[in-house]
C-alpha cells in the first residue's frame, strides 16, 4: 500500500491536495463571512454598510476559514500529527483541563448566581447586562481557563 | 510508575521520534513516559510490552509505598 503522502496542511478526505484544500477553506471562509458580514451591515444603519461589511467580513474570514479547514481535512495527511491521539500525553492534558475548567464553572456559575440572588433580595441590586456579552465573557473565561490548566499539565509532566 | 523504556529504546537504536511514530504517539509522549510522568493506558502499555518484545511488568514497576 503506497504511504501517505503528508504536508503541514493536509490533504482533503475527498482526495484533494493540498493546494485545493487551502483555497477552497479560504474560499469558502470569505464567502461564509461576506454572507454573514452582509447580513449584519444590513441590518445596520446604511451610511455604515460598508465599513461593517469589511470589519465584520475580515474579522470572520480566518475563523471561518479554519473551521471549513477543519472539517475538509483529513487529519491522516498531515505532518506530525500522530496516529493514536487519546494514546498521547496532549490527551490527558487537555481531558484534565476540561474537567478542571468545567469545576471552575460550576463553582463560578453557583456562586455567581447565588450571591446575585442574596444581593438582590437584600440590597435591590438588579444587574441588567446583556445577554450576548455575559455569555462571551464566560467563554472567553472557560477558554483562558483551559489554556492555564493545559500549560501547567504541561510543565508538571513533560 | 517507574519503568526501562529509556534503556530499552537505545538498546534497540531507536530515537524519540522513531518509538512514537511507530506507536502513533507524539514524541512528547515518550519524553513522558521515560521521565515517569506519565503513565500509559492499558493499550499503549500492551503496544509498548509488544514493540519491545516483553512483558508489560517487565517494562514498568510500580512506585514503592
Amino acid at each position: 500500500m503506497p504511504e501517505t503522502q503528508k504536508s503541514a496542511w493536509g490533504r482533503m478526505r475527498s482526495g484533494g491536495g493540498a493546494r485545493k484544500l487551502v483555497v477552497l477553506s479560504l474560499g469558502g471562509g470569505l464567502a461564509a463571512a461576506v454572507g454573514l458580514a452582509a447580513a449584519v451591515a444590513a441590518a445596520g444603519p446604511s451610511e455604515r454598510f460598508l465599513a461593517t461589511l469589511l470589519v465584520f467580513g475580515f474579522s470572520f474570514w480566518m475563523p471561518f476559514g479554519a473551521l471549513l479547514w477543519l472539517l475538509l481535512v483529513d487529519r491522516d495527511t498531515l505532518t506530525g500529527a500522530p496516529k493514536n491521539v487519546e494514546d498521547s500525553v496532549e490527551f490527558r492534558w487537555s481531558e484534565r483541563a476540561a474537567a478542571g475548567v468545567f469545576r471552575d464553572l460550576l463553582l463560578a456559575l453557583g456562586v455567581g448566581a447565588a450571591v446575585l440572588s442574596i444581593l438582590q433580595i437584600t440590597t435591590g441590586l438588579a444587574l441588567q447586562w446583556p445577554l450576548s456579552l455575559v455569555l462571551a465573557g464566560v467563554l472567553i473565561l472557560a477558554m483562558a481557563d483551559f489554556g492555564i490548566r493545559f500549560q501547567l499539565a504541561k510543565r508538571a509532566e513533560s | 510508575m517507574q519503568n526501562s523504556l529509556a534503556e530499552r529504546r537505545k538498546a534497540r537504536g531507536l530515537s524519540q521520534q522513531a518509538l512514537a511514530d511507530e506507536l502513533g504517539v507524539s514524541r512528547q509522549s515518550i519524553i513522558s513516559l521515560e521521565k515517569g510522568r506519565y503513565d500509559p493506558s492499558l493499550p499503549l502499555a500492551f503496544k509498548l510490552a509488544a514493540v519491545f518484545g516483553c512483558a508489560i511488568e517487565e517494562l514498568f514497576t510500580p512506585e514503592p509505598e
